[in-house]
């Protein structure tokens, strides 16, 4: 074997030394590849798990509403009824106040039967499959206000609808959104003199933003936070009954559209209440 | 008048002496068969015959069925009930507290003739089984047999 020239083995050095880093590049390359392709299956494995994990949370909540529903509603049912029938039965053995005291004990009975009832409906809304299609709010709107009409006769009440344009949602989900806004308002509009409310949009960067506004009672801002909480209210029950589901409703279905919900008020001067839908109209 | 008119499918005790208090209370004094679990009831009209071939004498005018039972459930026994040409045509009323929607259609699936969410409130409790009592034993016309 003759020896290379000096040159020669300059260049052969130089090209074993390319070739050596190429080859860790591409080693490293390769290492870098398999790293991803780890990466990429552990990902996979997790969001799988992360998948059966929400399908496992899931099957767990219908089971538990399932038992709301059934298991907790037969006590009540007792209750109510057999203080019913105490009453029924003994109606000249029980003193006026100790008929006060089992009325008391029936009405609420009644009342957590109804909290339950919204409590249930309420977590069907996260269970049941969003049907999203063209929809639109201002038939959805209209067709509200004709139903609740008979409940409104009599008040001092203005109904406006402005421009309602045409979205991507649940119609089902729309209307419940709408009829938790609007007998919100009805209700809080209620000891309201020349009382008004305001169903419209507006667009706002782009985004179209529903709102529903009335001059009613209001509530003060610092409990802004709680206006959506299941069973929060901001109104004493004697003043105003309800469930303290209605907005938690509302929220729900908003955020389940991938939109915003929020809300501004001055006590005594009326509230508006404003959402977006997460798609813009086609 | 057949011997068992309403035949009432309940576990709950306190269940059963509200409806039967409800029924009274609505003046029907038409005679009830409780049983107590679904095993029972299809026992009642399948198995009570002489020889332990099925009895149809025992057939009620109505059976008012809870779903939720212990051993044999509720869906079961109607599956059963709506399957067997002897038993098809008494009228069941599912008398259930469940209001899922999954109850609702797999009941009428299953050929059941009504279905009532049981209410909390004992006056709106005896309004529906009042309304029970007169619909399928007063208004309906029945096959005789």
């Amino acid at each position: 074997m003759s020896a290379l020239s000096p040159s020669l083995a300059a260049a052969s050095a130089a090209a074993l030394i390319a070739a050596t880093s190429l080859g860790w590049a591409i080693a490293a390359r390769r290492r870098d590849r398999r790293h991803a392709a780890a990466m990429h299956d552990d990902l996979h494995r997790r969001l799988d798990q992360a998948a059966k994990d929400i399908g496992a949370a899931h099957a767990e909540l219908d089971a538990f509403a399932y038992t709301v529903a059934h298991d907790l509603r037969a006590p009540l049912r007792a209750i109510d009824g057999f203080s019913r029938a105490l009453i029924e039965d003994f109606p000249h053995g029980l003193e006026p106040e100790a008929a006060r005291l089992l009325g008391t004990v029936r009405r609420n009975a009644v009342r957590m039967g109804v909290l339950m009832d919204g409590l249930l409906a309420y977590s069907r809304l996260s269970r049941q499959p969003l049907a999203t299609r063209a929809a639109d709010p201002a038939a959805i709107v209209r067709r509200l206000l004709d139903d609740g009409a008979a409940a409104r006769a009599g008040r001092d009440l203005a109904i406006t609808i402005g421009a309602l344009p045409a979205c991507v949602a649940d119609p089902g989900l729309l209307t419940r959104l709408y009829a938790a806004l609007i007998d919100n308002s009805v209700k809080f509009t209620r000891e309201t003199p020349a009382a008004r409310i305001e169903i419209g949009s507006r667009i706002e960067n782009g985004l179209t933003v529903y709102f529903v506004a009335d001059n009613g009672a209001g509530f003060d801002m610092a409990y802004a936070g709680k206006l959506f909480g299941v069973f929060q209210r901001l109104h004493r029950a004697e003043d105003y009954d309800g469930t303290g589901i209605g907005l938690a409703t509302a929220q729900r279905i908003v955020h389940r559209h991938g939109g915003e919900i929020w809300a501004t008020a001055q006590p005594n001067a009326g509230a508006t209440f404003c959402f977006t839908l997460g798609e813009p109209a086609p | 008048m057949k011997a068992v008119e309403i035949m009432l499918v309940e576990d709950n005790p306190d269940d059963v002496e509200l409806t039967v208090r409800a029924l009274r209370k609505s003046n029907f004094t038409n005679p009830i068969r409780v049983l107590r679990d679904g095993a029972e009831a299809l026992d009642y009209l399948f198995g009570n015959g002489p020889d332990g071939r099925p009895n149809m004498e025992a057939a009620p005018v109505v059976m008012l069925l809870d779903l939720k039972l212990p051993k044999v459930n509720g869906a079961e026994v109607l599956e059963r009930v709506k399957s067997d040409p002897r038993t098809q045509s008494i009228p069941v009323v599912v008398l259930t507290s469940s209001r899922e929607d999954r109850d609702l259609h797999e009941t009428y699936k299953l050929g059941a003739n009504s279905y009532i969410v049981k209410p909390v409130d004992f006056e709106q409790f005896n309004r529906a089984v009042n309304q029970i009592g007169m619909y399928w034993l007063l208004i309906n016309q029945h096959p005789a047999g």
